[in-house]
């Protein structure tokens, strides 16, 4: 009986230290190393710049129907006191639009409606892109590939992950992990090899009717593209108006106790 | 009657609720694909998450009038889906109602592009209800008023203090304060106790689809909402609400280097809001001192 109250003893200890790193309880292991790789790759560079394919259901008159969208996004990460900058171009079936953060402001611009508005925003670019969330209810494409660190922004919720297999995305071939956390499930496709780049992420609302999902398959990955400053600064186009963020209003009804 | 009044109470306030502690999400593609946005549970400053709330619009009963109770049921599921999402961290319930009006716009267009106000036609649409407003005779049809005009009828603004039986089921529920507003393509009501003429009784003769008119399109066509315990009372544009779109024939006005959205006498400015352009209804800056 001690003997094996010892050996449960001695394997709990084992299985403590064995998970010591801040493994998340339901992700394999194989799982969790190869989206933190993919993260410390996207977290250690200085620039880059991809392009996203994202196409997504809604449900449209009682039936589902895919959007589309492309999406080219540059990311220059504060380095040697120079801010975070992010320019993004946005082309879709619903949307026009492009935003650029250049370390103080983020601005909105319309391109079907030629409006844009301005709002002063957090150096760093996590608070600058919750702080634009929180004025406008709106992100950029695939923002947890954009956000500091990539990892940690994408590990935060997941209840479980397990590797799926190695598939390939448009020939590349990729670690295809799935994750899951709750009311979604996300899949993600990470390059094979010394440059663990996300190929190719979907994202399924599981407690949505019909459970849509949203599609996005990256390409075109660049490290060194070396953009001008340039490209981080918003000029209004010819004609175009500048509109608010809406202001905040008043609280209509205090919170009811549950 | 009770019944219904108490569902719809509830429903909001929970939606309120969980608006004043939950982050908004997503509208459009680039809210939803967000892992981050999706799981999130910050607080967020109460109040725009509030007004972001008091957007969305009501769900189409499929089968208008089949069940009297239907507007105020197909309002709390769609609430209630949305909160759920809320809950788990994703938010698209809210946003649902944005696509939905902006989809609503795009449907109305292609039903009613021609009805625009002013727009005349020698026939009355196949079914129209008769509305009196302080003396003069309008007819209603899926959204759209009528006059006579000479020999025939006109498209003519809808009459504040017109109360009628059924709004178009792609209307949008707008907010100001804690007063609900329905929104119709750049018409306002309010929910009212008040009497309305029912509709008639469907014409066994009349073509089951518009196009087997072979021409025209027919306001009649337009599927409607109704409930057992409302009608709807046309109000004047209330100054700070905030639509998602405004009619086609709204017109651009620089009024003191300003850029203002004019409809039928009401002033809006854009805003950028809860993924896309808004409008907010704003008092006429011509008359400002």
């Amino acid at each position: 009986m001690i003997s094996y109250l010892a050996g449960a003893f001695v394997a709990l200890l084992t299985a403590s230290a064995w998970s010591a790193p801040p493994e998340v309880p339901g992700v394999d292991d194989d799982a969790d190393r190869i989206l933190r790789d993919m993260g410390d790759y996207l977290r250690t560079a200085s620039e880059y710049t991809f392009r996203a394919e994202i196409a997504y259901d809604e449900i449209v008159e009682d039936q589902m129907i895919l959007f589309g969208s492309v999406a080219e996004i540059a990311l220059r990460r504060g380095l040697d006191q120079l801010p975070d900058q992010l320019n993004v171009e946005i082309d879709g079936d619903e949307i026009q639009r492009r935003l650029v953060f250049n370390g103080k402001t983020m601005t909105l611009h319309n391109m079907r409606k030629n409006l844009y508005a301005v709002t002063d925003v957090p150096p760093e670019i996590d608070a600058a892109l919750d702080r634009f969330f929180e004025v406008f209810g709106s992100s950029v494409p695939v923002a947890d590939l954009v956000y500091s660190d990539p990892y940690s922004t994408l590990i935060e919720n997941v209840q479980r992950g397990f590797v799926v297999g190695q598939h390939p995305v448009n020939g590349i071939r990729c670690h295809h992990l799935a994750f899951a956390q709750e009311a979604i499930d996300w899949q993600i496709w990470v390059e094979v090899g010394p440059r663990p780049v996300p190929r190719k992420l979907v994202i399924t609302y599981r407690d949505e009717p019909g459970s849509p999902q949203y599609i996005a398959e990256l390409s075109d990955w660049n490290f060194e593209p070396r953009l001008s400053e340039h490209y981080f600064t918003f000029h209004p186009p010819n004609g175009a108006d500048e509109i608010e963020f809406l202001p905040p209003q008043e609280p209509q009804i205090e919170e009811v106790p549950q | 009657m009770m019944k219904m009044r108490k569902m719809r109470s509830i429903a909001l306030a929970s939606a309120l609720t969980m608006a004043a502690t939950m982050v908004p999400s997503d509208l459009i593609a680039d809210r939803k694909g967000s892992v981050r946005h999706s799981s999130s549970k910050k607080k967020s400053g109460t109040s725009r998450s509030n007004r972001s709330n008091t957007n969305r619009s009501t769900r189409p009963a499929n089968q208008p009038g089949a069940n009297t109770g239907r507007r105020s049921a197909t309002r709390s599921a769609s609430r209630s889906a949305g909160r759920r999402g809320y809950r788990a961290g994703y938010s698209r319930g809210r946003h649902h109602g944005w696509n939905d009006a902006r989809r609503s716009r795009r449907r109305w267009r292609a039903v009613t592009g021609l009805f625009v106000l002013g727009v005349y036609s020698a026939t009355r649409p196949k079914q129209t209800t008769t509305v009196v407003v302080t003396g003069a005779t309008y007819y209603y049809a899926g959204g759209v008023y009528y006059q006579t005009s000479g020999s025939g009828y006109v498209v003519v603004a809808p009459p504040p203090g017109a109360v009628v039986y059924s709004v178009p089921t792609y209307s949008t529920v707008v907010y100001v304060g804690t007063t609900e507003y329905v929104y119709v393509n750049g018409t306002y009501y309010v929910p009212t106790t008040k009497p309305a003429e029912n509709p008639p009784p469907p014409d066994p003769n009349a073509p089951t689809t518009a196009s087997a008119e072979g021409g025209g399109e027919d306001p009649s066509d337009i599927e409607m909402h109704e409930s057992a315990d409302e009608n709807y009372e046309v109000v004047a544009p209330p100054p700070g609400a905030t639509v998602p779109y405004l009619p086609d024939d709204a017109d651009e006005e620089i009024v003191q280097g300003k850029t203002y959205y004019v409809f039928s006498g009401t002033y809006y400015r854009a805003f950028a809001s809860d993924g896309d352009t808004v409008y907010m209804v704003v008092d006429d800056p011509t008359k400002q001192a």
